[in-house]
């Protein structure tokens, strides 16, 4: 249907004019000129009153709009109050910090502020104020807060980093004033701006671990198949029931570690560190030792070598061979005397009796120089020239094992006895002990075999030890088969090694030894470390090294410790001391929220035991497949869930006070 | 009922580059660890201008610069990108600082009071086109004419009979109701004979509407009531259709001062290269 059209138009009205700022405002009888531009009416009588137009209308809207903020703006920013322009809450972490903690103070209406909002790209050093609290040490800023050089080695052929190492801003990642979100949640993607292998997620497109991953280099050797199939079967009560026997979380709730050794291996093995069970090895290590030489043809030569005993070991080695080393000629005297039989030098040429004579003095020089300095000399004498200067006073205590002087005395008394002693030990040694010398080895020297007068021990009349009149005493004296009489007294013949069977020094002649008994001796433990960590760079380590960690050697350490090897510069001793991480470790593992109460994951869920169990590892590695049955479905499984970004070596340091701090009152 | 113009080619095409663009180089921000929020801020930015470049045509509109259809719907398509902008440069949240809040504020505004404009102005319209409508500016010459003649129609009855009683309606009740404004929201229905409801109550007891004769001055100065009614719907259609605009542009206004001020504070306070 056609519509009626609009009979009002511009016949009917005076005057319209809606695209002009101003109209005219009187009602019924407008005006024929309308009001100027300016809004004023144009009659000469100013009859009207204009009003503005719908666009002067919103016109005046806009500017007072514009110009009422703008005005406030002014007044706030002159007030130069930093909260007006507070840009949200801070995280949890920072919320005890007002603005002058990260951000530069500056007036908010000045050139500066204009200069810097304009010109430049915000602070020139923000993210070294981030690095006033948290100390992240020489290279923070930098990329992974690592030396570039390092980084360079490490992504070498990784990525396409052509491009030069700058330092990274904080806020990079770690984005303040978003409340809701955490300041250590960081995205893939920020990762993946250097990280050129791009991936869509951890089950998707992520590289397999390595073939050794799950597999750390161990410290201790233990097939946990055979121990399962084997001796657990043949000692039940022994046996663990779960892993947990054996393995712990660690306070840190991160790492597993092993139980101590008293708990999960003495019940079984401590008899074999002292000596005692089917693998001990009851005597101990060979300190030092007397060599056996021929101190007669020396003497027929013209060689005199004072007195020597005539029963010793065989030729230097390990500690006495270092002891002596110093006054020797390596390329000459020792090179001469390699592979000679020193106990018989006849026929031997005079170049060889001469480095014996040589050898046999420096032995007897060292041994005085010994007795009248100290401990701590003595045994800087026997620790390696290349490793001597670092040695420490704790250490050469360890080192000593607290040698007891007397026990020095009485080798070299046994070993170079006085004249008088030396003519009584001459003559009943060729003629009444060869016999016992074969059956109870090296006791001729023994002071407790001694036929000395003033022997506590062997003097029936003046023993003050023994009192025969006592039940214990009978009983000492009829108990032992191979007591026997020397020099009109009874002594005890027991070997020395079974008389050391509590561990320590002792002296069995022609050698000074000792026993270890309880598990990680420090004696030992000390000196297998210098020796494994000296290697080759000292001709004697080797000799040491088997002496103290040697398959045969007392302790049986070796047994169990595959961690410590010779020329190996690190020595791990214990699965404890593979941690702390190396540096940079760059993935980490927290056992704590896979492995306690809550989570239905037991050992077994990821780690499997090896059919084909190594040397170094029984169990197999965990694969890439063992982490997506969880991560990545409904566990999270962003880079930082497993990788460090900060892998530097002080990226956590304690935020520790100083002294001066506590206040206290000097006293006076 | 929305009239929606189905957008050209070239506006989805601009769309959909914009897009393109904006995620390509939020990509590369990303992988050169820029910072994201600056970036988007800097797209926001630029549709900020661009949408204020409608303004500024329409200033100028002796230039051959395109049809203005041409432009309102760029300032649309201009406008949807824009709210996307935003929406990804505040990471889709309220933000907490108080300034950053105002801003959200302010935008949020600019963006809301815009589509709320766009909807008004497909929709009005064709409920105008439904009836006879008159330009705003003519309204009210045409109210002065409508009132003209119901005066003189009254003055005749006044002449022609001696009952006076709609003669007082009309004075107590109709005329001011004649000479009142539209107001914001509608004052009047069908069943209250197109009066607010207050008049109504007392115009019906003077008057029996349904026995009216056709021909009568009562029944044409009613036609004057529906005519007026009419009219005063047409104004407040036309207030809607406009009044937007008195949200839109002064927030825009403010907006302009506060995005200066909110980019000179993020560069110089925002964290850098770390130097």
């Amino acid at each position: 249907m056609e519509k009626k059209r609009n009979p009002f138009d511009s016949k009917v009205v005076h005057y319209l004019r809606p695209n002009q700022p101003f109209q005219c405002g009187r009602p019924g009888d407008p005006c024929e000129m309308g009001p100027t531009t300016s809004g004023r009416c144009s009659s000469p009588d100013g009859r009207c009153n204009p009003v503005p137009g719908e666009g002067k209308t919103r016109q005046r809207f806009f500017r007072a709009a514009t110009l009422l903020t703008l005005g406030i703006v002014l007044v706030v920013l002159s007030g130069n109050d930093f909260t007006s322009l507070d840009p949200g809450t801070h995280s949890s972490f920072h919320s005890h910090l007002d603005c002058a903690s990260c951000h530069d103070q500056i007036d908010l209406i000045s050139v500066d502020f204009l200069r810097r909002g304009i010109l430049s790209q915000g602070e020139p050093h923000a993210s070294m104020k981030c690095l006033d609290c948290h100390v992240m040490g020489e290279h923070g800023a930098k990329p992974h807060s690592i030396a570039p050089e390092y980084l360079s080695l490490l992504t070498e052929g990784l990525s396409d980093s052509g491009r030069p190492i700058e330092n990274v801003a904080c806020a990079r990642c770690h984005e303040e004033h978003r409340p809701q979100e955490s300041t250590r949640s960081i995205h893939d993607t920020r990762c993946q701006s250097c990280h050129q292998q791009q991936f869509p997620s951890f089950d998707d497109g992520h590289p397999e671990f390595s073939s050794t991953y799950g597999q750390p280099k161990r410290a201790i050797q233990f097939d946990h198949g055979d121990h399962a199939r084997k001796h657990f079967s043949e000692y039940p009560d022994l046996a663990p029931e779960s892993c947990d026997d054996c393995h712990i979380l660690a306070p840190d709730r991160h790492r597993m570690m092993v139980q101590p050794f008293a708990i999960s291996c003495a019940p079984c093995h401590a008899d074999s560190i002292s000596g005692h069970g089917p693998t001990g090895k009851n005597r101990g290590i060979e300190f030092l030792s007397l060599p056996s030489l021929d101190s007669e043809t020396l003497s027929q030569t013209g060689r005199d070598i004072g007195a020597w005993p005539r029963v010793g070991s065989d030729f230097p080695r390990g500690w006495s061979l270092r002891w002596i080393r110093e006054g020797m000629s390596e390329d000459t005297d020792l090179e001469i005397l390699s592979g000679v039989e020193l106990y018989d030098l006849e026929n031997q040429p005079d170049e060889v009796l001469a480095a014996t004579q040589k050898l046999a003095l420096q032995f007897k020089n060292q041994l005085r120089k010994a007795l009248d300095s100290d401990l701590e000399i003595f045994i800087r004498s026997l620790v390696s020239p290349a490793e001597e200067m670092d040695v420490d006073r704790v250490q050469i205590s360890r080192l000593s094992g607290k040698l007891p002087r007397s026990l020095l005395e009485q080798a070299r008394t046994s070993w170079f006895p006085p004249p008088e002693e030396e003519s009584v030990i001459s003559s009943e040694s060729s003629t009444e002990d060869d016999s016992m010398r074969d059956e109870n080895d090296d006791d001729d020297e023994d002071l407790l075999v001694d036929d000395d007068d003033d022997d506590l021990l062997t003097d029936d009349d003046d023993d003050l030890l023994l009192d025969e009149s006592h039940p214990a005493d009978l009983a000492t004296t009829d108990r032992d088969e191979s007591s026997i009489t020397r020099s009109g007294g009874t002594i005890s013949a027991i070997d020395p090694d079974k008389w050391a069977n509590a561990g320590g020094w002792y002296f069995d002649a022609p050698s000074i030894r000792y026993r270890p008994v309880e598990h990680a001796d420090r004696f030992i433990q000390e000196w297998a470390t210098m020796e494994a960590k000296i290697g080759g760079k000292d001709p004697d380590s080797k000799s040491i090294f088997q002496q103290v960690f040697g398959p045969l050697a007392a302790g049986n350490c070796a047994t169990c410790h595959i961690g410590v090897q010779l020329d190996e510069p690190k020595v791990l001793w214990s699965p404890s001391s593979m941690r702390p991480p190396s540096y940079p470790q760059a993935t980490h593992f927290s056992h704590g929220p896979h492995v306690l109460s809550g989570s239905s994951a037991t050992c077994l869920s990821c780690h499997e035991i090896a059919s084909d169990p190594q040397l170094s590892n029984d169990w197999k590695s965990i694969s890439r497949n063992t982490c997506t049955e969880c991560h990545g479905q409904q566990i999270q499984s962003g880079c930082t869930t497993c990788h460090e970004y900060h892998v530097g070596p002080r990226s956590r340091l304690l935020n520790s006070a100083r002294i001066e701090q506590l206040n206290l009152p000097r006293k006076k | 009922m929305l009239n929606l113009r189905t957008p050209s080619i070239r506006v989805i095409f601009f769309v959909v580059v914009a897009i393109i663009v904006f995620h390509y180089r939020l990509h590369v921000s990303n992988r050169s660890l820029g910072d994201l929020a600056m970036t988007s801020g800097w797209f926001l930015l630029a549709s900020f201008l661009l949408l204020g470049l409608y303004g500024l045509r329409k200033k100028l509109p002796f230039l051959p610069l395109g049809k203005t259809s041409t432009w309102l719907m760029l300032h649309l398509a201009t406008g949807f990108l824009g709210a996307y902008f935003f929406l990804d440069h505040t990471g889709y949240r309220l933000p907490t600082g108080t300034f950053d809040i105002l801003l959200w504020i302010g935008y949020a505004i600019i963006i809301l009071s815009g589509f709320t404009g766009w909807i008004l102005m497909r929709t009005i319209p064709p409920s105008l086109r439904e009836s006879m409508h008159l330009l705003p500016e003519r309204i009210h010459a045409e109210i002065e004419s409508m009132i003209g003649k119901a005066d003189a129609e009254i003055k005749e009855l006044r002449s022609s009979t001696s009952n006076s009683a709609f003669e007082s309606a009309y004075l107590s009740v109709l005329r001011p109701y004649l000479h009142d404004g539209p107001g914001f929201f509608p004052k009047g229905s069908k069943e209250s004979h197109y009066l607010p409801a207050d008049l109504s109550a007392r115009y019906s007891r003077s008057i029996n509407f349904s026995q009216l004769e056709p021909a009568s001055v009562e029944n044409r100065i009613h036609q004057v009531i529906i005519r007026k009614s009419e009219l005063d719907r047409q104004l407040r259609l036309h207030r809607w259709m406009r009044g937007w605009l008195l949200i839109h542009l002064p927030v825009t206004g403010s907006m302009v001062i506060l995005i200066g001020l909110h980019i000179l504070v993020v560069h110089t306070f925002a964290a850098g290269s770390g130097g």
